[in-house]
């Protein structure tokens, strides 16, 4: 394990930004994702003395976060008032990289299942794909 | 936009105000050590008899005045810098030009507005209490008279215009394809479609100047926080939704860090 740059991973909003129609008193409107809700960019990297793997999100307009511990392995940052998730703390003390995707994974939908004061759906969906299409990339970080 | 002039003249009039309390508060101070006679004799009869009137008065007028002059500034944070809004309606007028730029026609049958969400407003349409979304600025410079707002509570039934419903969902909005209200032939049924799918009042959109043919609404958020509603609207049947979202992500970027505190 090394610490590589925390060189940020520019994401393409319009591969995440997905539509759906919706019925809102018998007339469908056409919504699509909020700018807001879709990462611009993603990093992952390794925290030596801490011991913690990190994924960071970036959004249009950041705010404050507040941290809270979804598991005994991993704790998440939300957004005080969007709840969007803006970064995962894993503790990686005797886990290997694939655990390290499974259990981000697994607490993104924990964090999207849990009850309505977590993650916007949205949110939770887009970073779900992002991290699907990204996490090699981000994995690199950590078992590079 | 009326808005802006309105804020433009009051800003500048509380900033002059709040520099005339400054200015009286440090002469009533610095006039505590002047003797009136003197001043009367070498100045001016009529200060004479001011600084001779304001030093017994120094105590409680010195530190009134200062504390007006904060009021003031506070006024004027308040209502927001002009030259703030100055830089977002050039921000909307070039994100006109991108999106609109080779459309044929004039570029004023295209616009975008932002409207800002606010908890209150005078109105016969509803309790001021309600929550509203109101107009703040728009591109270009015609199509100013325009002062349409809508009904935004957080109740999802009781929204108005897709503007409403951009602020309420927190996704964005298209609409498109809508009837054209402006062509000979036009009926009761086009004016009932037209009011339904864009979430308006029928005799709203009967009474409507600016007939639009398709709309956008993006949320507008700042620091996390719902703010109001971006919306695009053109007398064209479809919109550019390519160039839109190529913009989109630097305009409302922008967008939130200017707002913040307006």
């Amino acid at each position: 394990m090394r610490e590589l740059a925390r060189k940020w991973i520019r994401l393409d909003q319009r591969r995440y930004g997905a539509s759906e129609t919706e019925d809102r008193s018998g007339v469908e409107f056409h919504l699509v994702v909020s700018p807001y809700d879709l990462p611009d960019a993603v990093r992952g990297f390794f925290d030596r003395e801490r011991k913690r793997f990190i994924i960071e999100f970036k959004y249009i307009s950041p705010e404050e976060t507040t941290e809270s511990r979804v598991d005994a392995h991993v704790s998440v940052h939300t957004g005080r008032r969007s709840r969007r998730l803006y970064r995962i703390d894993v503790d990686v003390t005797s886990l290997g990289a694939e655990q390290v995707v499974l259990r981000v994974k697994s607490a993104v939908d924990a964090l999207a299942a849990s009850s309505p004061a977590r993650l916007p759906a949205d949110n939770a969906s887009v970073v779900r794909h992002v991290l699907a299409d990204k996490s090699p990339e981000l994995v690199a970080a950590f078992a590079g | 936009m009326m808005r802006f002039r309105a804020v433009s003249r009051a800003y500048g009039a509380l900033g002059r105000a709040r520099g005339l309390c400054i200015l009286a508060s440090a002469s009533a101070a610095a006039a505590v050590k002047a003797d009136p006679v003197v001043v009367s004799a070498k100045v001016a009869p009529l200060l004479g008899s001011l600084v001779s009137w304001s030093q017994p008065q120094t105590w409680w007028l010195s530190p009134s005045l200062l504390g007006l002059g904060a009021l003031i500034s506070a006024a004027q944070r308040g209502i927001g810098d002009p030259s703030k809004w100055r830089v977002v309606h050039h921000v909307l007028e070039e994100f006109q030009e991108h999106i609109f730029g080779d459309e044929n026609g004039e570029l004023h049958e295209h616009r975008v507005t932002l409207f800002k969400h606010v908890r209150w407003r005078m109105s016969l349409r509803g309790a001021p209490w309600t929550g509203w979304l109101v107009p703040v600025e728009r591109s270009g410079n015609t199509t100013h008279h325009s002062v349409t707002y809508f009904k935004a509570p957080d109740e999802a039934d009781k929204l108005e215009g897709v503007a409403g419903i951009a602020w309420n969902s927190r996704k964005a909005v298209e609409v498109e394809l809508l009837p054209d209200l402006n062509a000979i032939g036009c009926t009761e049924e086009h004016f009932q479609d037209y009011a339904k799918r864009t979430r308006s009042n029928l005799e709203k959109a009967k009474a409507k100047k600016f007939r639009a043919r398709s709309y956008y609404a993006i949320p507008v958020e700042v620091k996390g926080e719902r703010w109001g509603a971006l919306v695009i609207d053109s007398r064209s049947s479809t919109l550019k939704k390519k160039k839109i979202r190529d913009q989109q992500h630097f305009v409302l970027s922008f967008l939130s860090k200017t707002l913040e505190g307006l």
